[in-house]
């Protein structure tokens, strides 16, 4: 099989996204815990950027339609780059 | 196959990083100047500093048949001590002429602060003045889109010849300017920050991969010079060819290094025989 093939890329990759995906979620579960039994008086504002920030990244990444690359040689998706930018100060 | 490691702290690291290294085809690592993870208080530390990267660390690679090349520089963090960083400064011309430094590194941007640039623009002028390369660190994280335009126009600006430059650790977000500009990249493998060895796979498949290499940057902090070899096994799992990764990994750091008129390694043709000529 082409490496470079969709089929490739997904048999190759599946576990470990889906490993990424789950050390993702039981953050957020971690963190949704910690609120529970202390309260979210710790959470200042740079914080709850930051929280804001990795709720607009997961959304990007979950929206039906991937933002479109800036330059043709990346191909038709750069969610990589939206994120990056994303949680950039600029 | 045989590498080259053009970003690597040396000494923050044990010699059994070299032993490894050497084992796993490393045949020759650049260390640029840095910051130490404290702010320095005398000239004279980090002169201390550049006559170890220079004269003593050679020494210890060589044991594990490494060769070491090194740059000299004040790194952005302690430019915000002007009077330390001149001082620091009017030293440098005296390692130029020392046979494995290669220039002057790495300078550039952390905050993008007035006291960062003013110093930047000094090692620049100083740089040019001795024609020396030049390596420029970009800053890490939510100031890394800042920190890279306000280098490429403070590039432009003094003239400086980007194919005479480097800008290290790009990701997606910042390689294309520095690229479409002309100036050689790096892309810098780290467990977490910064990039990893299959996105810095994605992006020279994206834009292929003249002018641009690899690193580990290996230091202090929580970094693995050994991330460098995991991104030839991700080209490999692609189906890139010995000769692709031995140009990204071997022969562009070989080309850009060999500007300074002292790094002598060649890059390297493979030429591939049939059965019968290897059983000759």
């Amino acid at each position: 099989m082409d490496p470079r093939s969709p089929a490739a890329i997904l048999d190759r990759e599946f576990l470990d996204v889906r490993c990424m995906l789950i050390e993702t979620a039981a953050t957020l579960d971690r963190l949704d815990l910690a609120i529970a039994e202390h309260g979210a008086d710790g959470i200042d504002a740079v914080r709850r950027d930051r929280l804001a920030r990795l709720r607009q990244a997961m959304s990007l990444l979950a929206a039906p339609e991937p933002p479109a690359a800036a330059d043709p040689r990346c191909g038709p998706a750069a969610r990589a780059e939206a994120l990056l930018r994303l949680f950039s100060d600029d | 196959m045989q590498i080259i490691q053009p970003h690597y702290h040396a000494i923050a690291r044990t010699a059994q990083d070299y032993e490894r290294m050497a084992m796993s085809g490393v045949v020759a690592v650049a260390e640029p100047a840095f910051w130490a993870g404290f702010d320095r208080a005398y000239p004279e530390t980090f002169i201390d500093y550049f006559r170890q990267i220079s004269e003593f660390e050679p020494t210890r690679a060589a044991e594990y048949g490494i060769r070491h090349f090194c740059w000299v520089a004040v790194n952005p963090k302690e430019a915000e001590n002007p009077g330390l960083s001149e001082a620091v400064i009017a030293r440098m011309p005296e390692f130029f002429a020392k046979p494995t430094v290669l220039g002057v590194g790495e300078i550039g941007f952390h905050k993008t602060t007035p006291n960062e640039e003013a110093i930047f623009r000094r090692q620049v002028a100083v740089a040019m003045e001795h024609d020396q390369l030049i390596l420029i660190h970009t800053p890490h994280l939510q100031d890394k889109v800042r920190g890279t335009q306000r280098t490429l126009d403070v590039l432009r600006e003094m003239g400086a010849d980007p194919d005479r430059v480097w800008i290290d650790h790009v990701e997606e977000h910042t390689i294309r300017p520095c690229l479409d500009a002309g100036y050689w990249v790096g892309m810098t493998l780290y467990p977490i920050t910064k990039c990893t060895p299959k996105r810095a796979v994605d992006i020279v498949e994206m834009y292929g991969s003249e002018r641009i290499m690899i690193n580990s940057s290996a230091d202090w902090g929580p970094s693995d010079p050994f991330t460098l070899q995991a991104c030839i096994m991700e080209c490999r799992r692609r189906g890139w060819s010995t000769q692709r990764c031995v140009e990204l990994f071997h022969n562009n750091p070989a080309r850009f290094l060999a500007k300074s008129g002292k790094f002598d390694i060649a890059p390297i043709e493979i030429v591939e025989q049939g059965v019968g000529a290897s059983r000759g």
